[in-house]
């Protein structure tokens, strides 16, 4: 019998202490026990840790896009690969900075440059800047001079120049700006084979020092000059290159720019064409060397041939595009580029024009070129194409 | 077996019956419906957290924040499938006589600042359009913001009018008023510090007064049209999240994709365009009423609604793409050349400076394509029960009401006034076409004492859709303890009322409704849950099915 009274006892205690999950006899004290539940095991409101770590990295001067230092991804000199380097950049008042970046490519070429801008005068319509930049460039290639090289005759140089200037920039209306340069460059060049004779590659294993002056006008109505969809670009330019150690090499150069950018079915579209002509002229008995004569052959001019396949005194490159938009931040493109290096402006024909043709994806922000992706094929095979920067 | 251990199974069987009887919860309770969410706890110590803007948007492009588990049922909806009144969400339209001129007062308590010079106490110098955070000579604290040079009225006045009836729809808004600023009565507070883009804090002068000016539209006599937006009670603690909880607020128990409201959202948005519906343009705020303390969440912000883009006019894509494309449509667009245009590249649109841009035609407009800029947990657990009772709320604001609303933005143009307030109407028409049919749309089941069962069909009522057939009740008795129904009779009519067959005697009736002949959705039955009150039957509860 006590047995019994004793399971009776813990059968009834055990009914007492479970009875709190229904002990609630209204809504407002179900959901109040349930508060209460949470107040007893309450916590701070604060980031998770996921959020921690993307907070932390955003807001490190590399990516905040602040003064400070910050990545640098781009092309020490065309030809040399994608290069990755770093950057510190300063903003003074006034729209005035200080920029440095260095770089290496994958090809071993480095790069050191700096630009400094002084303060805004004349409500912003006056801008002065000096800027400094040394480089070694790796295996800049040189093909020959004319449209008949072959591309089998390549012949690779090291390319070192240092150039300081100086630039002021006049925006006398809205789109419109002019611009006066100096600039002093030493250059120097090595190459370990001799493929071509010194006649045949003008300025090579030479050491120049040059004063070089140039004048430029520009109308740019394009919202953002590093990506548009609409707008044009039209540019002219006359420089002047006087070698200063009275070597052979003192020419002038005139450069001749359109690009004009037609959408379609509000942006849907843009039809994009560009025009470049490049003239130089030499004193008489005087050269254009290799390094600084105009080219055909890259990731901006014909497309589809080797970087700097063409060279010679002269170029004329016309490019029209088809672009798509797929997405706010990806066009993409099919395009058509044609141009012709020769001796003389009267030398250029169409029927001796170079063709490329390809197709191309550009990732891109609101106002700026992430990052292109582009194939493209010319008479010498297909080529891809990978740059940080826009096509034109 | 001895008779004493028979005993004791026995009593152990009663005791496990007791104890299975007692761990479960009854279906309703004696106060079900509430209508009032409880807070019983006080919120001791809740401290601000401001989320990060960049993480709240790449978590949200590229995860999907809060309960893996997609479908479930609302959880802090009441036994009859309504959003208590409580922290996010007050019932006003359907549930409170509305009026145009209740419409156009919305939160406003005060005729706005109190004349007098204005102190500023703190300015927005980061960003496009500038803002000022100032003191009225009431000491009552504002935010001042501006249009757009070139856009006048647009963003202030849709972010009037769509507070107003954020408002109406049941959401905690701020008290909104348009006001005019006079730079010469704007003084400088002692301490007030500012840092422009690219430097550090320093104190304010007047030299940055004159450069945040200069980037907001002017009017012809020196002043600047602004809104100016009272800060709500109490001490900001963040902002509304849109899955989890509070750690911090222990009367905060439904996670947040769970909130009916926050789901509910989503339709608000849509139809006001409100593409900036993310939860940096919310605030919480810790208030403290008759000794206790509670967090009250506001929405604040619509400069991105309706035509306007704060800084500029709405751009085509908003509203119908979010900030990153859907990747399988971004690939369909590469293969075809381009030639698989968006809708809005191709649409007619109506642009004016007062209201910005936006579609000129609303009668094709998709609400269930519509896109915020950043989508949420909330909205990503939205379902079409929770849509329908958004749209049910829009039924209840009328076409007079959304003018009054629109009247308030003061846009100045009687032209554009008259396109935004016809946007709005045909826009709220467009997701009451879509919404309502798209669920059984059976509501206000009632049953009388002599047994007529009552209801309406909230979509062929509003004329969005045709009228059914006919309509079948399941007649049920129903155990609120044991949480079970047993069919008793089936009955058929071809409108509302429907008579309640012969049913045992019992506390509780449940009857299931379908309309029959009309869409398949409406076949789904509506439950309705009746308690015996003093020979009346009460509704106690009302379950839709998505």
């Amino acid at each position: 019998m006590a047995t019994l009274r004793h399971s009776f006892v813990f059968i009834v205690l055990l009914s007492i202490v479970s009875a709190p999950a229904a002990a609630q006899s209204t809504r407002v004290e179900a959901i109040a026990e349930e508060q209460a539940e949470k107040a007893r095991q309450l916590g701070a409101e604060g980031p998770s840790q996921a959020e921690q770590v993307i907070r932390r990295v955003l807001l490190s001067p590399l990516l905040a896009g602040g003064d400070g230092p910050y990545p640098w991804f781009g092309s020490v000199y065309s030809g040399t690969g994608m290069a990755i380097g770093a950057g510190y950049l300063k903003r003074l008042q006034n729209a005035a900075m200080i920029n440095v970046q260095t770089g290496i490519s994958l090809n071993n070429s480095t790069m050191l440059r700096g630009v400094a801008v002084a303060p805004a005068l004349w409500r912003g319509k006056l801008q002065v800047d000096g800027a400094g930049e040394w480089m070694d460039a790796r295996g800049v290639s040189f093909y020959g001079l004319g449209q008949q090289s072959s591309k089998d005759t390549r012949q690779r140089y090291d390319y070192t120049p240092l150039e300081l200037a100086g630039n002021l920039t006049l925006r006398p209306m809205r789109f419109v700006s002019v611009t006066g340069s100096y600039s002093f460059i030493n250059i120097q060049t090595h190459r370990d084979l001799e493929f071509f004779a010194p006649e045949e590659m003008p300025g090579i294993d030479q050491e120049l020092t040059y004063h070089a002056t140039r004048a430029a006008v520009a109308v740019d109505w394009r919202p953002s000059p590093s990506y548009s969809t609409r707008g044009g670009y039209y540019r002219a330019s006359i420089e002047r290159h006087h070698e200063s150690d009275g070597a052979p090499f003192s020419f002038n150069t005139q450069q001749y720019e359109v690009v004009q950018l037609v959408p379609l079915v509000r942006e849907q579209f843009v039809f994009a064409a560009r025009a470049l002509m490049t003239l130089t002229t030499t004193d008489s008995g005087n050269e254009v060397p290799v390094m600084l004569a105009p080219f055909l052959g890259s990731g901006t001019t014909l497309r589809g041939f080797a970087n700097r396949r063409f060279s010679d005194r002269n170029r004329v490159l016309f490019t029209g595009e088809y672009r798509w938009r797929p997405s706010r931040y990806l066009d993409m493109a099919l395009f058509l580029d044609a141009g012709q290096v020769a001796p003389d402006r009267r030398d250029f024909r169409v029927s001796d024009f170079e063709t490329a043709w390809g197709i191309g994806a550009r990732f891109h922000g609101p106002n700026f070129n992430a990052f292109r992706i582009e194939a493209a094929r010319g008479r010498e095979g297909l080529r891809l194409i990978f740059a940080g920067s826009q096509a034109f | 077996m001895t008779f004493h251990r028979q005993i004791l199974i026995t009593l152990t069987l009663v005791a496990a019956s007791a104890l299975s009887l007692g761990a479960q919860a009854p279906r309703f309770y004696p106060d079900d419906p509430i209508w009032r969410e409880p807070m019983t706890q006080d919120v001791k110590s809740a401290a601000r957290y401001e989320p990060d803007l960049a993480f709240q948007t790449l978590e949200n492009l590229f995860s999907t924040p809060g309960d893996p588990v997609r479908g479930q049922r609302a959880k802090n909806i009441n036994t009859v499938d309504e959003v208590p009144d409580g922290p996010y969400f007050v019932n006003r339209a359907g549930r409170m006589p509305l009026t145009p001129a209740l419409v156009a007062r919305a939160a406003n308590t005060s005729d706005g600042p109190a004349p007098g010079k204005w102190t500023v106490v703190s300015a927005k110098s980061d960003g496009v359009t500038p803002g000022f955070t100032i003191r009225d000579a009431a000491n009552e604290l504002w935010f001042v913001k501006f249009d757009p040079p070139g856009w006048r009225a647009m963003a202030t006045g849709s972010e009037i009018v769509a507070a107003k009836l954020f408002w109406s729809a049941g959401y905690h808004t701020a008290e909104y008023h348009i006001g005019q600023l006079v730079p010469g009565n704007l003084v400088i507070g002692k301490d007030t510090r500012i840092t422009p883009p690219g430097e550090t804090a320093r104190a304010m002068h007047q030299g940055d007064i004159s450069w945040l000016l200069s980037r907001a539209d002017r009017d012809p006599d020196g002043s600047y049209r602004v809104i100016l937006s009272k800060a709500t009670p109490g001490r900001p603690v963040g902002r509304i999240r849109f899955d989890g909880t509070r750690a911090d607020d222990p009367n905060d128990i439904v996670p947040h994709e769970h909130r009916r409201e926050l789901r509910g959202y989503f339709v608000f948005a849509a139809w006001l365009n409100h593409v900036d519906a993310k939860g940096i343009n919310s605030l919480s705020s810790l208030i403290t009423e008759n000794g206790r303390s509670f967090i009250r969440h506001y929405l604040l912000d619509f400069g991105s609604a309706l035509g306007s883009a704060a800084v500029g006019p709405r751009e085509g894509w908003e509203g119908y793409e979010a900030l990153v494309e859907q990747p399988g449509e971004i690939g369909k667009r590469v293969l075809t050349f381009g030639f698989k245009v968006p809708v809005w590249r191709t649409q007619d649109y109506f642009e004016s400076p007062a209201i910005g841009r936006l579609p000129r035609d609303h009668a094709k407009w998709d609400p269930e394509t519509w896109w915020p800029h950043i989508t949420n947990a909330a909205f990503r657990h939205m379902r079409p029960d929770d849509t329908f009772w958004a749209a049910s709320k829009l039924l209840a604001i009328t076409d007079d009401m959304i003018r009054a609303a629109v009247a308030e933005g003061k846009f100045g143009d009687a032209r554009s006034t008259e396109f935004l307030a016809k946007a709005i109407i045909d826009r709220r028409m467009r997701i009451l076409q879509t919404f309502l049919p798209k669920v059984n749309p059976i509501v206000d089941p009632a049953l009388d004492a002599r047994g007529q069962l009552t209801f309406r069909n909230a979509a062929s009522d509003a004329a969005v859709a045709d009228r059914a057939p006919g309509y079948r009740a399941l007649w049920y008795t129903f155990d609120n303890t044991s949480d079970r129904a047993t069919l008793v009779a089936t009955t058929e009519e071809t409108q509302s009322p429907m008579l309640m067959p012969e049913m045992p005697t019992t506390d509780y009736i449940k009857v299931d409704l379908v309309a029959v002949g009309g869409p398949e959705a409406w076949a789904k039955p509506v439950s309705a849950y009746f308690r015996r009150n003093s020979g009346n039957w009460i509704l106690v509860g009302f379950e839709r099915q998505p």
